[in-house]
């Protein structure tokens, strides 16, 4: 399977214009379309973000040309959207396969963080092993989390959580930053690489676009 | 002959651990790529100047990206490949950021290809991407089209123009250009008319590599 993470910046004061506009667009990408985010805040509040699951490339550029070549969506993109970017990812562990795992009522934080390259498995099993087990103590869930196979920077992860809401998002951070396990984790990356595995993230809040009903 | 798909792989080195990648690249990869699937470059290229010196990049041209994504699995779970990686890094990376990009031809190329044998080119090179403002997938507008003319009226060769597919911004084009020396790009780059198309543009000056040197139109 190849995921695909697109990445919509949208046109100053257009957010809506371009979650109406891409919802429409995915809408044709059943079943391959796994979520639809809009920016609630973060360093990216004014983009939309769009997750697929292709059985191939062939079927991914398919819709891809079907969608470059519909003249209503080329003269749209340009009121509604400043640029598109997509990227291939690779899971670094299980993925949330049920939809309503990515299309749920829950604040979605997508964390995008650059890796120290040649310590992807360390970065991964750091993860599996002390953040992930964290975050579901601390109320949230992690749908999945990927490397960028196909994309700007690598060796870069991004990570999705879902937080009940944004308190609890908030609160679940907060702990996470006080956590033992998580410091020893820190401390034990500076010793044996020199540096934490993880870079700061780029942080993206969003809320489901297609939200499954309660 | 223009393929659909190209990969752009632009690594940003480790500041000092440049010259034994060379050792890998230049004695090791051909053959590993060749015994994998992996296309054989269209050109490579060292750069010290630009947005992700220090830079070494390459250019391969692939049939689609599924035969893409098979060839570069094979080579890297090759045992060949991991022993002579492991030998040259010696236990200390050489790449700090790989940006690996998958492109498509640009409709704009076509104005610049020439017909007749393929032939070497100047070696100084220069790797442009446009930003441009407006919908997707317009390659024929704006762009780098008038930027490259200009460089071509100032002895510019233009090796091959791309549009962004996948890891790059869709609205970006990227453009390599061969120059005969670099008096020319100075007089295109003093004399170049504003751009008043709205586009943005970053250069990468390139040193292109004895055992990978780009050919005329990228054949």
């Amino acid at each position: 399977m190849i995921y695909e993470l697109a990445i919509h910046h949208a046109a100053p004061g257009a957010l809506h214009r371009a979650q109406r506009l891409l919802a429409g667009v995915l809408s044709r990408a059943a079943p391959h379309h796994l979520g639809l985010w809009a920016g609630q805040g973060g360093a990216w509040p004014d983009r939309v973000l769009a997750l697929f699951r292709w059985p191939d490339f062939q079927t991914r550029d398919a819709f891809q040309n079907s969608v470059l070549g519909d003249a209503a969506y080329r003269n749209e993109f340009g009121f509604a959207l400043r640029s598109s970017e997509h990227w291939i990812l690779q899971p670094t562990g299980d993925v949330a396969t049920d939809p309503a795992s990515w299309r749920s009522r829950e604040l979605f934080e997508v964390r995008i963080q650059e890796v120290l390259n040649g310590s992807q498995p360390d970065a991964a099993e750091a993860f599996r092993d002390v953040a992930a087990p964290e975050i579901r103590r601390l109320g949230g869930r992690v749908a999945a989390q990927f490397d960028v196979a196909l994309g700007p920077r690598r060796p870069v992860f991004v990570s999705f959580l879902a937080w009940p809401d944004m308190p609890a998002l908030q609160r679940g951070q907060q702990d996470m930053d006080r956590s033992e396990r998580v410091a020893a984790q820190r401390a034990d990356e500076i010793e044996r690489f020199g540096r934490p595995l993880y870079d700061r993230p780029v942080q993206f809040l969003a809320t489901s676009v297609f939200p499954e009903s309660p | 002959m223009i393929r659909p798909y190209y990969e752009l792989r632009l690594y940003q080195m480790q500041p000092t651990r440049m010259p034994r990648f060379h050792e890998l690249m230049r004695d090791h990869v051909p053959a590993l790529f060749a015994k994998n699937g992996v296309s054989k470059p269209l050109g490579g290229w060292e750069s010290h100047a630009g947005p992700f010196a220090p830079l070494y990049g390459y250019l391969l041209p692939w049939e689609s990206i599924d035969a893409r994504m098979s060839a570069w699995a094979r080579f890297y779970a090759d045992p060949v490949w991991q022993e002579k990686l492991a030998e040259n890094y010696a236990g200390a990376q050489r790449v700090e950021r790989a940006n690996v990009h998958i492109l498509r031809p640009s409709a704009v190329w076509e104005r610049y290809r020439e017909e007749g044998p393929t032939r070497s080119v100047g070696s100084v090179q220069e790797m442009w991407f446009h930003a441009r403002t407006g919908p997707v997938g317009r390659s024929e507008d704006g762009g780098a089209a008038a930027r490259l003319d200009a460089a071509r009226a100032h002895g510019a060769e233009v090796l091959g123009v791309f549009d962004a597919w996948i890891g790059l911004p869709t609205d970006r084009q990227i453009a390599f250009l061969a120059w005969k020396d670099e008096d020319h790009r100075r007089s295109f780059i003093e004399c170049e008319s504003p751009d008043t198309s709205g586009s943005a543009v970053q250069t990468q000056v390139l040193l292109p590599l004895p055992y990978a040197k780009p050919l005329s139109g990228f054949a």
